[in-house]
């Protein structure tokens, strides 16, 4: 096995553009169509409306920031928001470690059933979103799974009101929301990992774990940085989740951003919270590309 | 070939039998924005065939849904469920047009009190609302939990009944035991009136910061804010919560006794007073020609006897008509018992809600007190 710095240039091959060919450049036509459409345009029209501003029950079309500064004048946004960021930071990172050992497992360690299994890690995603929250709900409430099986079994007298309406359920609910989004790129990743490099590794005298950290988990970087990133993302932009398990304590910026678009009437504000947890989004998407891309070619 | 015939054999199929219900209705269409339970099949699918129309229905939860979806898209419904708060909102935003009540045959049918109130007098001699029915806020708690806790919070109101003072939802014993709805204008209103206000949809400044100190006593010994019927229902039966205000009371009394557990469960009317929504309909500016005929039908059939008799049993709110109080269930009688009689003769003070001074500092003060729980 050779690295692609010690291949001669016959063998690396010509690298080509995307649009080096006219065919190519018609082809790509289309696709940039389709993105103008469902994501460009949308979020120009969310960025344009964050800049007009509700006079009365109209809004007006004369451009201000005076949306934005609203927003910096107010602290509890700034709380709300950073509370956000802090939720969608813990459900990200336990999603992470939840589904790592299951990607793992399955795709380097069963043999038989593997397909099973993955279609089982990603069968909640068939299932509607609101009913895989209300089901969390029977599980941590007063009268849920988890109090009733404690009760039953004399280990505590009183149900544990921690479990449910506060910002834990809210945590836990979106972790278990993100680990199909985490573990379908850890899974491609770790697959992707040809066995003849471990094998290797393991001819040089390394032992299980220093293959683990030398050799298999620097490769799934990638993997796990996308399935970070979308865990991230869904979490930090989710309104149902807070409400219907944060209880009083649990709100989310999404929540404040829902609140301007279906109570108050302002959707120039909603539009500028949106369009601030879209840039925070981007930002976090760029970070990732930047750090989680690995560039180069394996030749066995 | 032979692939592709039967794929364009199945696509003339599909279309074949789509045409009949594409094809529009002789009669026409009426489109209606309502709550959950004011387009009931049991007297929608009849007038459909009564008037050979279709009947397009929307729910919406909350009054500003209701207003968001009609602003949005006014053209997009005929008739939009709203209460007695929300009619100048409506009409100042160009959304409503006067309804000829005289093409109306059951409108002389509606009790006195509404049709002479002037919550909806927003152009003089016009109605741009004809109610359907009305209700209030109160609390639903579960007294097999709370027992006697509940004593010193309740006053006698003779022939065996009990009212229940605003003051249990500040009370410290009962800390992460009540709800409310997570609706600005009820729970301003209310918190309002608990803070000896008398004019709850008319706040001065001095008010503003009565009501905000009252309600951010209630929110911080909230465990949760209720979205409406289902969550209400499932945070009281999960015994989550033992004490909650709710708009909903007529139907979670029918809801928890036909689930078995309505012995659990008492409803109290506030004793300082509560706040009173009348339901009604408003009919959006653009409707017109066969769609105007169809809601004129509709909004009457609903004030008719057969209508109020209907709605008093699957919604079990108070009815306007009171031809139609035969409809009340066991359940309703028993526990919400007020629906039953004359809204003159409610027991404790009720103030009809009308438009509020700024909804929109409202909902941005309700929002500014949510936003800062959890810290």
């Amino acid at each position: 096995m050779k690295s692609m710095k010690e291949l001669p240039n016959n063998k690396r091959g010509k690298k080509r553009g995307v649009f080096d060919k006219p065919r190519s450049y018609i082809m790509g036509i289309p696709i940039i169509f389709w993105l103008l459409i469902i994501i460009i345009t949308p979020v120009i029209l969310m960025l344009i409306m964050s800049f007009r501003q509700k006079v009365g029950y109209d809004i007006s079309n004369i451009l201000t920031l005076s949306n934005y500064l609203e927003i910096l004048k107010k602290p509890s946004y700034v709380k709300i928001l950073l509370r956000s960021f802090r939720i969608a930071l813990i459900a990200s990172t336990l999603a992470i470690f939840a589904s790592y050992p299951l990607a793992y497992y399955i795709s380097r360690k069963i043999r038989k059933g593997r397909h099973l299994l993955f279609m089982l890690i990603i069968a909640p995603l068939w299932i509607s979103y609101l009913v895989r929250i209300i089901a969390w709900r029977a599980i941590l409430g007063n009268k849920g799974l988890i109090n009733s099986t404690l009760m039953a079994l004399g280990l505590i007298k009183e149900p544990l009101s921690f479990l449910l309406y506060n910002q834990f359920a809210v945590a836990i609910t979106l972790t278990y929301i993100s680990i199909p989004f985490v573990f379908i790129p850890l899974y491609t990743a770790l697959e992707k990992i040809p066995v003849n490099l471990i094998d290797a590794a393991r001819d040089l005298g390394a032992n299980e774990f220093h293959t683990f950290i030398n050799v298999i988990l620097p490769l799934c970087i990638p993997g796990l940085l996308t399935g970070f990133m979308l865990a991230f993302i869904i979490s930090l932009g989710d309104y149902i989740i807070p409400m219907q398990l944060g209880g009083t304590g649990g709100m989310m910026l999404g929540n404040i951003i829902w609140s301007q678009f279906g109570f108050a009437f302002n959707w120039p504000l909603g539009a500028a919270l949106g369009f601030i947890l879209f840039s925070i989004a981007a930002v976090i998407l760029a970070i990732t590309q930047k750090f989680g891309s690995r560039e180069g070619m394996l030749y066995e | 070939m032979k692939k592709l015939s039967v794929l364009l054999l199945s696509l003339c199929l599909v279309v074949l039998f789509s045409i009949p219900a594409m094809a529009a209705k002789e009669g026409g269409t009426l489109s209606i924005l309502c709550f959950f339970g004011y387009a009931d099949d049991s007297w929608v699918k009849p007038f459909e065939e009564k008037y050979d129309c279709e009947v397009k229905i929307t729910y919406a939860g909350t009054v500003e849904e209701h207003f968001t979806k009609t602003k949005a898209a006014p053209g997009l419904y005929n008739i939009i469920s709203n209460d007695s708060g929300r009619v100048q909102m409506y009409y100042d935003a160009g959304l409503i047009q006067p309804i000829d009540v005289s093409r109306l045959k059951n409108y002389p049918k509606i009790g006195k009190y509404f049709r002479d109130h002037p919550y909806a007098e927003v152009e003089p001699g016009k109605k741009f609302h004809v109610p359907i029915c009305w209700g209030d806020q109160d609390f639903i708690v579960n007294t097999a939990v709370v027992g006697d806790r509940l004593k010193p919070y309740l006053t006698d109101i003779g022939g065996g009944r009990q009212v229940l003072s605003y003051r249990v939802m500040k009370a410290p014993q009962f800390k992460d035991m009540v709800t409310m709805f997570d609706e600005s204008t009820n729970v301003t209103s209310m918190s309002a009136i608990a803070a000896g206000i008398t004019h709850p949809f008319n706040l001065s400044e001095a008010d503003y910061e009565a009501m905000i100190t009252e309600l951010s006593l209630w929110a911080k010994n909230c465990r949760q804010f209720t979205l409406g019927f289902d969550s209400e229902k499932a945070i009281l039966t999960g015994e989550d919560a033992y004490i909650s205000i709710t708009g909903n009371n007529a139907i979670e009394a029918n809801a928890l006794v036909e689930e078995g557990v309505g012995d659990k469960f008492t409803h109290y009317l506030p004793t300082e007073g509560t706040i009173c929504w009348i339901d009604g309909w408003v009919i959006t500016k653009p409707t017109k020609g066969k769609s105007l005929d169809l809601a004129l039908k509709y909004i009457d059939y609903m004030i008719g006897d057969a209508g109020q008799t209907l709605l008093a049993e699957k919604v079990g709110f108070g009815i306007i008509n009171p031809a139609g109080g035969g409809g009340y269930t066991d359940a309703v009688k028993e526990r919400t018992w007020w629906y039953t009689m004359s809204i003159d003769e409610f027991p404790v003070p009720l103030y009809i809600m009308v438009t509020e001074e700024d909804p929109e500092r409202r909902v941005n003060t309700w929002l500014e007190i949510k936003a800062k729980l959890g810290f």
